[in-house]
């Protein structure tokens, strides 16, 4: 858990040291310095537009561009600039102090789009009154002329039917005059508003205005006068004389307005901003580069310091790695101490096992011997208790021999010892002395042979007198451990099932051991009426050996472990354990295998197979 | 030198004369004489004619992939909401790009407000409509799109049908490199129309070639000239880059009852007053083919229209022969293409 946690904390710091050198590098690569480039080039594109399309609208001004395309051209391009303007401004100003320019400059360009829109219109309209000027007049003047003649006609008629004069037509030819009159007035006045409003357009002079303004009221006022072709005439020169005036103010203010919409100006300005919006990125760009260098500084430090903790934790592994073969040598020698004294209490403990059974025999053993010794001993005591009196006997004779070759012997003598020798034999006779004995003796015999027997069969079962590995028959060996074990079993009914097996080699004395604790095993778990059934089988190239009891069963969860050092389930001191793992061992220096079957409540069977060969003799 | 153009355009202002005014009066005669040959060594002036010749189809240099795509959008009805009307519906491109009705007819029957203008030529209309509400072709495009008396549709609508197509699909992948979109289909649309330019026997004249237009005709253009026509028809659309109040020297639209909406103009665009009855200035090619006149239609015949101009713009009568030769020159502005009947473009689309 704490080392999930400590990986953690150290993979979050990795990771904001990994973010905060992303974030520094990037701070420092940001610059777009081609979409910098881009509003230059696009600042610079518009003003050399705006400055031609200030010359454009001159030129459309003074008459030099014959038609609009020029100041209309322009315009799908400045708007494409513009916008483009626009949307870079708006990715390069984060602290948008470019943006109210850019908005100002876009306002201005709009601006300045209509004025243009509205010079084409009201120039065109101007252009058109102004051109048709000179023109009107002159067909004014040729009407106007058109009626002098027929006035100058009327009038020489009339000056012709004057004579004789009279005062009709001395009213007649009156009115002629001033009507001629008028229309020269007329034809002069209009020259002369051609001419001033010619004046006027190129120098727009208020007081000129006001001027042309009262001749025009005169010449509208005088229109009346004039019969209708005229009037019409003047009315046409009039519209386009007031078209004139106005648009020229029109046109005037419109060219005003355009002069005065900053466009030049605030691309300056913008440029300026963009250039310092640059400078100062770059100036932050360097700034970032800094802090890099220094992150990257004190990034490198850390590693090396990384690196100094590495190696010193790789030396200590090292040396570590030293005192580790040293520790495992001394853990070693440890280890082989230890196993040398385990060894050592394993055999001792074998020993003390052996000692146990050699203490079990020996008990048993001592028992079977005391009974025919105590016998022997006592029919000895009262063979020695019979020989006072045979003794008795044995005298009396003796004196009886001697007074008989004695010739002073008196009979009375003779017959008295006659008599005491009659009477130790009847004593004799009567205690039946001789066959008492005799049967004691026979006993005695008896008795020495029976403690021959089990010295033979002690013998047998040790086999000390013969050498470790002999051929050895299991039917005598296990006999020869019933006798042994003759205390422990005494009480057990043992059935027998002896085939009729080959010998095989192997240690007698070990593998009698092992029949020894089989049966001791079955003995001990066995109630006072147990059975115990030997069997023994000859297989194709080994023997089986079955020891069979109705005893209590191995319980099953234990069963695996009978086999293992220590374990017993006897009360402590009745059992070393070692038991069945001595056996184990026996049965495996002899290549041969021991299983076991129990049942609880049922009985147990110990199935032991000995190879024929079990050991190579040697 | 921009300095010293707007020093001088400053002076050319007019500006109420003071006495100080007076008194630099002198210098700015000296500034002004200074400049213009400056001004005039720039452009020669003498050999510009006001009206500019079409260039060639060549130097136009177009996506001839997109044109092919426009093209069949062109007549695509798809384009509108019940399937029935296509561009080519209103601006047919036999009888002078447009639908020679009063007012155009756009889905469910339904009669629109406006004279279709003509689909010809009209890259070279500085805007687009009558009002200039459009700054470009491609701008132009989803106008009658979503008009509600024209196609009455949506480019959703549209791109869902489209995209069913899968040839069409095909083709545009090959010249786009991403998802079918409006944007897409307003371009290649674009890009056809920058393709349907007409030159004239006119055009052939102002590239030099005196025998392209007969006397008569020549005497027609200047009488356009020198009657102030030119002062707006100018450039090489004859018009179409700027705009201009229909009734300059008289109110066209006195006595109407109530003028219509779209009788105002560019004012229902700008909403500013000196906008009203403000319109773009039709460009007169192929304006023999396109009658009847005006936004509305209002006029039937070419000298009726010629009359109305002359009352309501130029201000003056004129004779009926000079308005002969004006008409005379105006038919030299039929593309020579469009002069006889020719095969039909988008005959093998039409259903």
């Amino acid at each position: 858990m704490k080392k999930i946690t400590s990986l953690l904390i150290f993979v979050t710091a990795l990771t904001i040291l990994a973010g905060i050198l992303a974030y520094l590098y990037t701070q420092s690569q940001s610059i777009n310095s081609e979409a910098y480039n881009r509003v230059n080039d696009n600042l610079r594109s518009l003003k050399q537009l705006d400055a031609e399309w200030n010359v454009d609208v001159l030129r459309s001004k003074v008459g030099s561009n014959q038609h609009y395309d020029p100041l209309t051209s322009p315009q799908t391009l400045i708007r494409s600039l513009q916008d483009d303007i626009g949307t870079l401004t708006g990715k390069l100003d984060q602290n948008a102090n470019i943006l109210p320019t850019v908005n100002e400059f876009q306002q201005a360009i709009d601006e300045k789009l209509n004025l243009v829109e509205d010079f084409k219109s009201q120039h065109a309209i101007f252009k058109n009154s102004l051109g048709f000027l000179p023109t009107a007049v002159e067909q004014l003047q040729t009407d106007i002329n058109t009626a002098l003649s027929e006035l100058d006609a009327q009038k020489t008629q009339a000056e012709r039917q004057r004579i004789p004069q009279t005062p009709a037509s001395d009213e007649l030819l009156g009115t002629l005059n001033t009507e001629i009159q008028e229309l020269q007035t007329l034809k002069t006045h209009s020259s002369e508003i051609l001419t001033e409003l010619l004046k006027y357009n190129l120098t727009p002079d208020p007081t000129l205005k006001s001027r042309i303004k009262t001749q025009l009221t005169q010449l509208e006022n005088s229109a009346k006068n004039h019969e209708q072709k005229l009037a019409e005439q003047i009315t046409i020169l009039l519209n386009h004389s007031r078209k004139v005036l106005q648009q020229r103010d029109i046109e005037g203010d419109i060219l005003r307005n355009l002069d005065e919409i900053p466009t030049a100006t605030l691309n300056d300005k913008l440029n300026q901003l963009v250039s310092e919006n640059f400078e100062q990125k770059l100036e932050t760009q360097n700034t970032f580069r800094r802090y890099l260098t220094i992150y990257a500084g004190v990034l490198l430090l850390l590693l090396m310091y990384a690196a100094f903790r590495l190696l010193r934790a790789f030396r200590e592994l090292q040396s570590a790695n030293e005192n580790l073969e040293q520790h495992v040598a001394e853990r070693t020698s440890d280890l082989h101490r230890a196993l040398s004294n385990l060894q050592e209490s394993q055999a001792q403990l074998v020993q003390s096992e052996k000692m146990a059974s050699l203490g079990q025999m020996v008990a048993g053993i001592t028992h079977e011997i005391n009974t025919p010794l105590a016998y022997v001993k006592s029919g000895l005591d009262i063979t020695r208790m019979r020989l006072g009196e045979l003794g008795e006997l044995v005298t009396a004779c003796g004196t009886l021999n001697r007074t008989l070759s004695d010739e002073n012997a008196s009979d009375e003598a003779i017959h008295s010892q006659l008599q005491q020798i009659g009477e130790l034999t009847e004593v004799l006779e009567e205690n039946e002395t001789m066959n008492e004995t005799s049967d004691l003796l026979t006993d005695g015999i008896h008795g020495m042979d029976q403690i021959s027997d089990i010295i033979t069969n002690l013998k047998n079962f040790s086999r000390m007198d013969r050498a470790k590995v002999s051929a050895f028959n299991v039917n005598e060996g296990l006999e020869s451990t019933l006798k042994i074990a003759k205390n422990i079993v005494k009480h057990k009914s043992i059935m027998k099932n002896y085939d009729d097996v080959r010998t095989i080699t192997c240690s007698p004395s070990s593998i009698n051991q092992v029949f020894l604790n089989l049966i001791t095993n079955a003995a001990q778990a066995t109630d006072e009426d147990g059975e115990i059934l030997l069997i023994t089988t000859q297989l194709e190239d080994a023997i089986k050996i079955e020891v069979r009891d109705n005893g209590k069963g191995i319980p099953g969860d234990v069963i695996d472990q009978i086999f293992d050092p220590f374990f017993t389930t006897k009360a402590i001191g009745q059992g070393t354990g070692l038991g069945l793992s001595i056996v184990q061992r026996i049965i495996r220096e002899h290549n041969g295998s021991i299983t076991v079957d129990s049942e609880e409540g049922v009985g147990t069977c110990f199935t032991v197979i000995l190879p024929q060969n079990a050991i190579q003799e040697g | 030198m921009e300095n010293q153009i707007n020093h001088y355009e400053s002076r050319l202002t007019s500006r109420p004369v003071t006495a100080e005014y007076r008194g630099k009066k002198w210098q700015s005669t000296l500034w002004l004489s200074a400049l213009l040959p400056l001004i005039f060594t720039i452009h020669p002036v003498s050999a510009e004619e006001p009206l500019r010749a079409l260039p060639a189809i060549e130097a136009l240099e177009l996506d001839e992939k997109k044109v092919k795509l426009g093209q069949r959008l062109f007549s695509d009805p798809r384009l509108s909401r019940d399937n029935t009307i296509s561009c080519a519906s209103c601006h047919n491109l036999e009888k002078g790009g447009v639908d020679s009705l009063q007012h155009s007819i756009g889905i469910d029957g339904q009669t629109g407000d406006i004279n279709a203008p003509t689909i010809f030529n009209t890259a070279y209309n500085f805007r687009l409509f009558w009002d200039g509400r459009a700054n470009s072709l491609e701008e132009q495009v989803s106008g009658p799109v979503h008009h509600p008396k024209e196609m009455g549709s949506s480019w959703e609508e549209i791109l869902e049908k489209l995209t069913q197509d899968e040839k069409l699909l095909q083709d545009f992948a090959a010249v786009f490199d991403e998802e079918l979109a409006p944007e897409h289909i307003e371009s290649v649309i674009a890009e056809f129309q920058r393709s349907l330019i007409t030159p004239s026997r006119f055009d052939r004249y102002l590239r030099g070639d005196e025998t392209a237009i007969t006397e008569n005709e020549l005497l027609g253009y200047k009488k356009f000239k020198s009657y102030g026509c030119i002062a707006c028809h100018q450039g090489v659309n004859v018009g179409g880059n700027m705009f201009q109040k229909f009734g300059v020297m008289g109110d066209y639209f006195d006595g109407a009852d109530a003028p219509a909406k779209v009788d105002l103009g560019r004012f229902n665009v700008t909403g500013r007053e000196a906008d009203k009855h403000v319109f773009k200035v039709p460009g007169l090619r192929n304006i023999a083919l396109t009658a009847p006149y005006f936004h509305n239609g209002s006029v039937k015949t070419l000298p009726e229209a010629i009359d109305v101009m002359f009352k309501f713009q130029l201000g003056r009568p004129a004779p009926e022969e000079d308005k002969a030769l004006i008409v005379a020159f105006l038919k030299t502005l039929t593309g020579e293409t469009l002069e006889k009947p020719t095969e039909p473009v988008q005959a093998e689309n039409k259903q």
